[in-house]
């Protein structure tokens, strides 16, 4: 595949990356607990570092972040999309870069999603400098393992559907 | 799935099961002291027996956070932030470790211990 078309296949999931994360702020997950999100858009950067490699991955993941933030939510909460998004993304990278333990889909889907939490739990501690939050955010990393798996599965077919797609190209 | 992917899973289980564990079996029954934070500060410290209803401003003088505390309970009545996360967060009262955070407003509301003079702010 050459590079420009490349380019333009992550430009039209950018786009896809910015309205799922739009369209899932009007889904109300916070009756199941408050904070809780399924993290649709996370499906893009993880499909793209299988599909493009890790560089596009990356950037789409940058790209969407900072476009959506401007969209949605205040500075503080661009923090945590920004700091959770990111390293979610690069400790998949790394993980999928290291050959010794070879995980599917599926379970860097949930690494990403632990990583995630533990990133914005980290954010969270340098905003409000109060370690009661610990809790709450053990209690939203139960969340991020079913959630995890639930959008691993999803990338899993997506990735098998645009292998065979661009194979052609 | 891959066995790794089994691993990970079980081992998170695991690590679960002991922070659920230490979670109930270490209780806070002493603590009713309300504090509320906002931005690193505590802006508001005093038992939870205590009816009130705490406005929260931010620098420019608009009301973010309104925390209404009654009958032994302090819940978020009013937030600006996008999601409302903290006002479905329910309530919070003595003898629970939950906390309310809005975090978009930087405001977070739990409870301390009677006699501890020194603030619960961890550096």
């Amino acid at each position: 595949m050459s590079k420009s078309k490349k380019i333009t296949i992550s430009a039209i999931f950018t786009a896809l990356a910015i309205s799922l994360s739009i369209a899932e702020g009007y889904i109300p997950f916070s009756a199941i607990a408050p904070g809780v999100k399924l993290g649709l858009a996370n499906v893009v950067p993880l499909t793209l570092l299988y599909v493009l490699g890790p560089v596009y991955a990356v950037a789409v993941q940058a790209v969407r972040i900072i476009i959506a933030g401007l969209l949605r939510g205040n500075f503080v909460t661009f923090l945590f999309s920004f700091f959770g998004g990111m390293a979610s993304i690069l400790v998949c990278v790394l993980i999928k870069k290291q050959k010794k333990i070879q995980f599917s889909v599926i379970g860097l889907s949930i690494i990403g999603a632990i990583v995630h939490n533990l990133a914005q739990f980290i954010t969270a501690l340098v905003i409000l400098r109060n370690i009661n939050i610990f809790w709450y955010i053990a209690i939203l990393s139960v969340f991020a393992v079913v959630t995890g798996i639930l959008t691993g599965i999803i990338a899993k077919y997506v990735i098998k559907a645009l292998k065979g797609y661009y194979k052609g190209i | 799935m891959k066995k790794a992917d089994i691993a990970l899973i079980a081992i998170l289980i695991c690590v679960f099961v002991i922070f659920i564990s230490i979670y109930f079996l270490t209780d806070n029954k002493d603590d009713s002291i309300l504090i509320i934070q906002q931005d690193n500060e505590i802006v508001y410290r005093k038992p939870i027996d205590e009816d009130n209803i705490v406005n929260i401003y931010d620098d420019n003088g608009n009301l973010i956070n309104t925390v209404t505390i009654k009958d032994g309970k302090a819940y978020m009545s009013f937030a600006t932030c996008p999601n409302k996360d903290c006002m479905h967060m329910g309530y919070i009262q003595s003898g629970s470790r939950k906390q309310i955070a809005c975090l978009p407003n930087k405001v977070l509301i739990y409870l301390t211990e009677d006699n501890v003079i020194v603030d619960g702010i961890t550096r």
